[in-house]
């Protein structure tokens, strides 16, 4: 039921647009990342959905209700809108104990005495907090207290329940325990979760999809894999995935409908995809970029080869760097390899998710896959 | 937007106010037709005792919902009303006393002017200038004179009518110092002489906050204050006041005296009432302490030899005593008005209760037996040990509207620069 | 936005008034230009004005009562004559904002100082430090200036051999005794409990990692206070230098109480507000005065834009988040007790010393001759000299004092309810529109009531009894209550603005997306949390009203109103006696309520910053 539609919501803070004319659609129980750098925008359109901040222009819908429209003068206060918001600071009041936080919002429902109970109860042992029921926040550590935030936002059954950054506080072991209670409580509860971090392998990770954006204007909209292995822009692709992908300065030639020439590490090699591919803005010297993700670079022979600049061993992968002229090249080898420093590798380019990008506007050319 | 529209309401509103604002001040009696409180001043002034009293009564009784109120700066007031309320059993819990100082009672004055409204029955207050600029000019106070034989009132008293006439003059304590101490104003400037203990030792109240002693200095730069000045210049140096010797140009005497009256004041005092009350602390130095005469009241000292005895304050001015007849003057003498506003809602109750204040018995109910206090009318005599009133009037500064008004200006620049030590 | 239809406009209007903080900011801005923009134009025009035949006269050249004329400021700010302009401005304006500066720096070193070792160090006997220190800001600012020259007089200046002299024979220079220096230390000393309520509420919330964090990164202490500490208590160190300043410049009873040297020292102070004042209450120079009070306002103005840049949205620091850290308190070490004990002995003896001189006045007929001891002006039932039916000597039989009494209790509890109230909702609405120029205006409009001399401000509203259609309002309670809520108003808005800045957005936040309406969001989140700030917030304006004379004095009936008119009878008819032992009584009170506040809610004026 509660699909959340955005059209054309645009937010100025005086002169700073802080989000430009974003359209998106969130269906019914999904899981959406919003990913970006800090200071993109994603925390304001957080809020704007939430209701916590007044769009510019624009028009919002949760399920059927359009709760905000700049034209119509329409602007559905926060609690109307049926959400939960899980704040980065957790916002827990200091002066209530763990039980009234939970209690608070339940009791503005409306909610007799004994539910209220009943379903604080519930939250506690959900989040596995009962014994902290009578504590003050302040007696918490950030673990408990996250959960606690997590058991009071929660609480009501939200239909949608946005969070902005609640992970950040925490520590690194922390972190990941939480994300895998948050995907099982996706699952459990029914709802739409709206989440908003940097972190792009945390989005990688929890959403069904994620909405990357960048200084207020969305970049891509698409499940992880996808925004992983068909970026949109040279941004997206430098922003998802780490190591982050090799971009080799190219140039490049239409040969066909589904073909380029490129010049590209003092190689030639021919481009081909399976679709139709771009027209390049400019013709000449670089006026490419060739994206590869750091598996399709694969060592032990090739056509192509360059010196071990330096090894990264991570015990289930290893990252190797490796230096062809200017440009240092990263490759992941599956397991423990080792090379000696300026060691000469052979290598190969793989795959069928190779990415072209025009050099002036950074868009996506082409994916396909590169024949020396 | 919003901006917009805050501004814009704020600027309405500031128009509407000073629309308002301006108004207020339209001239609104260009009429001769006379008020009803002057038609009832004028009726009462041709009445005798009794049909005044009836009319009070008619008045009072009338308006049963009026109190008599009446403002006053002194609290004699508050006695007088006691004993009137007694003498006039009709009039019993019918008044009310409310005092205010005179800065905080002038603005109480303009604002009723202004807005031409109740105020109150009866108005005592001091200031000469205010008076005749803000409350006589524009004709919002006035008088009633008492008549008959037990009334005497000089002229000069009657419109507007002084109820009370007061002095502050130099005193100090002269069981120690000896009663000759103070015998010429110029002591008070600082010259040196070694049995002088003037120098640096006269204490006064700051003419920045005390507007009676603001008054007294711009008066010592008067016509008649300078010849009072010159000859006792004469003297006490033996030689008439040459100009041309001094190394500042004064314009005239006056200007000189004050400057170097005010340079030698050593001691600053806030209230009167509490130097008057310390005055035998002094006793060692003699202090010269220029007070109002009345606060001697508050002169506790003697009080417990003297309590039972009716002569309390003459014993006190003996005991602490000084020279009254200093050369050059004892000090300042200044009047108390009694008068009516003109939205007055109980005019002959007004006019009976200043009839009654101008009377010995009504005098005395206020001021009686307290030295300091003269009546307007002058068949009433000062008390026991207190030259007559018309003695202080020879031998002080008299206030005096005219002089004031005419060079407040230049007077009080050249006092602020005094004051500055400058 | 130009091309939106009106009913585009009604709609945006709509949505923006359905959010109280902006609800709260319209309301209050029509409210605050009415009360404070009145007065104020008042002001204003009357500098341009003849106001009344004396000063036609005093300006001469024909001009008339109500003429406009630059006169009042071409003639006090640049008249050669005798030097005028010099003398009467310019040299009492330098000196005066001299003395309020070091009184600020009194004020916030001292207030700071306490305010830091009661909140973040582990001193003993921080309960009876924090009760005792803000005694001397209940107390009547010249009571401290009246204690100063008492303790410290002498014979070698020719003025009584004071408290000092008579312990230990030491005679100070007279610049010790009056003049600028006094008159900021008393002053400063007033204030300073002041700078102890602001700064210790943004000390006691202020999270200690802060702190940590510096200490971690090896920065000395001086350092960390420095670059961390006082950064972090800025805006409310400029609030109380905003206030300490404003009411120190125009103070007039302690530079007129002070200001007692004699010319030739050369240590003679005359201080703007003594001028101001001798201008105003002289019917020739009025304009001149209210010229004056512009050129003060201007001055606060100038601080207020300064603490409006500083604290602007660029240093906004939130420090109660809701994620709650532990506070840690400074060992002193052996410091411990030497400091406990040099503390409670100076806060002591400013705080109850000049008590104790109430106290002792009250009781000697003539002052410091025990001789002359009595208990008559506490308890006599005689009646003095022309006194009303009720008034009796001793002040504790007299049932006017008493009905005054309960008048002011009533007038005080009532005006501190809604100064109390619009403080905080006005915080509320600064700090939930933090940029908003809207709300920005509203809280410095809040503040301007401050900077308007009270007799100034009462003849306004006084002007205003009289005119038609307004006359109900002569001499009611009402005006009184209206007056004194917005005077004070300025107390109340900054404590509450400070202590809403204080918590993050996203604690309100929480409770809205919870169904919490505004009110409960109002009274069952923010309130709570930060209790016993706004509590402070409103016992300040009940302490300033339940001591307040010049402001009412002009618009009560009779001087049986008020327990301050009442006071002011006693000491007029000469009991000055009895004048001291009201003063005494309405500390008194005034402790009395603070305590059982603070027994009510827990909170009192300085747990708002004692911890716990």
């Amino acid at each position: 039921m509660p699909k959340i539609t955005l059209e054309h919501v645009t937010k100025r803070f005086d002169k700073f647009v802080a989000v430009e004319d974003l359209n998106m659609v969130i269906e019914d129980r999904e899981f959406i990342t919003l990913l970006g750098p800090s200071g993109c925008g994603k925390t304001t359109t957080l809020r704007m959905i939430a209701g916590l901040e007044t769009p510019t222009e624009g028009r919002i819908t949760i399920g059927d209700e359009v709760v905000f429209d700049s034209e119509k003068g329409i602007n559905i206060s926060p609690a109307k809108r049926d959400i939960g918001f899980l704040f980065q600071n957790y916002a827990l009041w200091p002066h209530m104990t763990v039980y009234q936080n939970i209690a608070f919002g339940l009791e503005n429902l409306k909610w007799s005495k004994e539910d209220i109970r009943k379903r604080v109860d519930e939250m506690l042992a959900m989040l596995k907090i009962e014994q902290f029921e009578k504590r003050y926040p302040s007696e918490l550590s950030g673990g408990q207290q996250q959960r606690v935030a997590i058991a009071r936002t929660l609480a009501p059954k939200p239909k949608v329940l946005f969070m902005d950054e609640p992970l950040s506080n925490l520590d690194a072991k922390l972190r990941l325990e939480m994300r895998t209670e948050l995907k099982r409580l996706h699952a459990d509860t029914d709802s739409t979760f709206v989440y908003v971090t940097h972190d792009q392998l945390e989005a990688m990770t929890l959403a069904i999809r994620i909405c990357l954006m960048k200084t207020g204007v969305l970049q891509q909209y698409d499940p992880p894999l996808t925004v992983y292995s068909d970026p949109a822009n040279l941004f997206v692709a430098d922003f998802v995935g780490n190591p982050t992908m090799n971009f080799i300065p190219a140039t490049a030639e239409k040969t066909g409908e589904k073909s380029y020439s490129i010049k590209a590490l003092g190689a030639e090699m021919s481009f081909s995809s399976s679709e139709p591919v771009g027209e390049l803005s400019s013709g000449g010297e670089n006026n490419a970029v060739l994206g590869i993700r750091p598996e399709f670079i694969k060592l032990g022979g090739g056509k192509l080869g360059a010196g071990v600049y330096a090894t990264l061993p991570a015990g289930m992968e290893t990252t190797v760097k490796l230096s062809m002229g200017d440009d240092i090249i990263t490759s992941v080898e599956f397991g423990s390899v080792d090379y000696p420093l300026n060691h000469q590798v052979k290598f190969d380019i793989i795959g069928d998710d190779i990415i072209l990008f025009d050099k002036e506007s950074e868009i996506k050319l082409a994916k396909g896959s590169v024949a020396l | 937007m919003k901006k917009v529209l805050a501004v814009l309401l704020a600027m309405a509103m500031i128009f509407s106010l000073a629309a308002c604002g301006e108004k207020k001040e339209e001239p609104k009696n260009d009429e001769p037709e006379k008020s009803a409180v002057e038609q009832a001043i004028e009726k009462a002034q041709a009445m005798t005792l009794e049909e005044l009293e009836a009319a009070a009564k008619e008045e009072l009784e009338a308006n049963p919902s009026l109190t008599f109120n009446a403002d006053s700066l002194t609290s004699g007031i508050k006695k007088a009303l006691v004993k009137f309320e007694e003498k006039y059993p009709w009039a019993a819990g019918r008044t009310a006393y409310n005092s205010k100082k005179g800065s905080e009672y002038q603005p109480k004055l303009i604002a009723a002017q202004k807005a031409d409204s109740y105020i109150a029955d009866f108005v005592m207050i001091q200031d000469a200038s205010f008076l005749k600029n803000a409350m006589l000019d524009t004709g919002f106070l006035l008088s009633y004179v008492p008549q008959g034989d037990e009334f005497n009132i000089a002229e000069g008293d009657q419109v507007p009518l002084v109820g009370v006439t007061f002095n502050k003059v130099f005193m100090y304590d002269n069981t120690t110092v000896g009663a000759d101490q103070l015998q010429n104003v110029w002591q008070m400037t600082g010259v040196d002489g070694a049995s002088l203990k003037g120098v640096h030792n006269v204490s006064y109240q700051n003419p920045l906050g005390e507007d009676i002693n603001m008054n007294f200095l711009i008066m010592l730069t008067s016509p008649e204050s300078c010849d009072r000045l010159a000859s006792a210049y004469k003297s006490y140096f033996g030689t008439d006041y040459d100009p041309s010797k001094d190394e500042v140009t004064y314009q005239n005497i006056g200007y000189k005296f004050v400057a170097e009256f005010i340079k030698n004041v050593g001691y600053w005092h806030s209230s009167d009432s509490k130097e008057i009350k310390q005055i035998n602390t002094y006793a060692e130095d003699g202090r010269i302490i220029f007070a109002g005469l009345c606060k001697l009241k508050d002169y506790e000292y003697y009080k417990a030899d003297y309590k039972d005895t009716d002569q309390y304050y003459t014993k006190t001015v003996t005991a602490a005593g000084w020279n009254t007849q200093v050369e050059g003057f004892d000090g300042f003498v200044y009047n108390m008005w009694t008068l009516i506003p003109k939205t007055a809602q109980l005019p002959y109750t007004s006019c009976l209760f200043i009839r009654y204040l101008l009377s010995e018995e009504g005098f005395n109910a206020g001021w009686g037996g307290i030295l300091g206090y003269y009546s307007g009318n002058q068949n009433i005599s000062s008390v026991e040990g207190d030259p007559a009133l018309s003695v202080w009037k020879e031998q002080c500064v008299v206030e005096d509207v005219n002089y004031i008004d005419s060079s407040y200006a230049t007077v009080v620049k050249f006092i602020n620069m005094q004051l500055a030590g400058k | 936005m130009e091309k939106k239809s009106t009913k585009n406009t009604g709609n945006a209007l709509r949505s923006y008034f359905s959010k109280p903080a902006n609800v709260i900011t319209v309301v209050f801005l029509v409210l605050l230009i009415l009360a404070v923009v009145l007065p104020l134009c008042t002001l204003l025009i009357g500098s341009f004005k003849v106001n009344g035949n004396q000063e036609a006269i005093y300006i001469g050249n024909g001009a008339a009562d109500g003429d406009f004329t630059f006169h009042h400021w071409t003639e006090l700010l640049t008249s050669k004559d005798f030097n005028y302009a010099e003398i009467k401005f310019w040299t009492p304006l330098r000196q005066s904002a001299a003395m309020a500066l070091l009184a600020c720096v009194v004020a916030v070193g001292f207030g700071g100082v306490v305010a830091w070792f009661i909140t973040r160090s582990d001193l003993p006997g921080k309960k009876f430090i924090s009760t005792v220190f803000v005694f001397p800001y209940i107390m009547p600012s010249w009571s401290m200036a009246m204690f100063w020259e008492n303790f410290f007089k002498n014979t070698a200046i020719n003025a009584g051999e004071g408290i000092l002299q008579s312990w230990t024979g030491i005679c100070v220079p007279e610049s010790m005794v009056y003049g600028l220096v006094p008159c900021a230390m008393s002053l400063g000393l007033h204030y300073a409990p002041f700078a102890y309520i602001l700064i210790g509420g943004i000390l006691r919330n202020m999270d200690a990692n802060l702190e940590e964090a510096a200490t971690v990164l090896k920065a000395s202490r001086f350092k960390i206070l420095y670059k961390i500490t006082l950064p972090i208590v800025m805006p409310a160190l400029i609030s109380t230098v905003l206030l300490v300043f404003s009411s120190s410049i125009s103070s007039f009873t302690v530079p007129f109480f002070l200001n007692k040297s004699s010319i030739n020292s050369g240590n003679n102070f005359i201080s703007i507000s003594v001028q101001m004042r001798s201008l105003i209450n002289t019917g020739f120079t009025k304009g001149q005065g209210y010229v004056v009070a512009i050129v003060l306002m201007v001055f606060s103005i100038g601080i207020l834009t300064l603490n409006n840049w500083v604290t602007g949205s660029r240093k906004s620091f939130t420090t109660v988040t809701g994620k709650s850290g532990q506070v840690s308190l400074v060992k002193l070490g052996k410091a411990k007790k030497p400091i406990a004990i040099i503390m409670t002995v100076i806060v002591a003896f400013f705080a109850i010393m000049p008590l104790f001189s109430f106290a002792m006045e009250s009781v000697l007929e003539v002052p410091g001759d025990w001789s002359t001891f009595t208990l008559r002006y506490w308890i006599s039932s005689e009646p003095f000299e022309g006194s009303n039916k009720g008034d009796t000597i001793g002040i504790l039989r007299s049932s006017i004092m008493w009905k005054a009494m309960g008048r002011s209790l009533l007038l005080s509890a009532l005006v501190s309810l809604i100064a109390g109230t619009f403080g905080i909702l006005i915080g509320y609405a600064v700090a939930s529109k933090r940029n908003s120029k809207a709300a920005t205006l509203v809280s410095n409009l809040a503040f301007l009531p401050y900077l308007i001399p009270s007799m100034s401000f009462g003849a306004v509203y006084l002007a205003l009894s009289y005119t038609k259609g307004f006359t109900w309002l002569d001499g009611s309670f009402f005006l009184l209550l209206l007056v004194g809520s917005i005077k004070f108003m300025p107390f109340a808005s900054r404590t509450g603005t400070n202590a809403m800045m204080q918590l993050s957005g996203e604690i309100e936040e929480a409770a809205i997306i919870m169904h919490a309406p505004w009110w409960k969001r109002m009274t069952k989140i923010l309130f709570p949390i930060q209790k016993s700030s706004f509590i402070s917030g409103y016992l300040l304006p009940f302490i300033s009203c339940m001591r307040e004379m010049s402001l009412f004095v002009l618009l009560v009936i009779s001087y049986q109103t008020l327990v301050t008119t009442v006071l002011s009878e006693y000491s007029r008819t000469g009991l000055s006696q009895a004048s001291n032992a009201i003063n005494l009584l309405i500390i008194v009170v005034v402790l009395v309520v603070q305590f059982i506040v603070n027994k009510l809610t827990g909170a009192s004026i300085d747990k708002g910053v004692g911890g716990n």
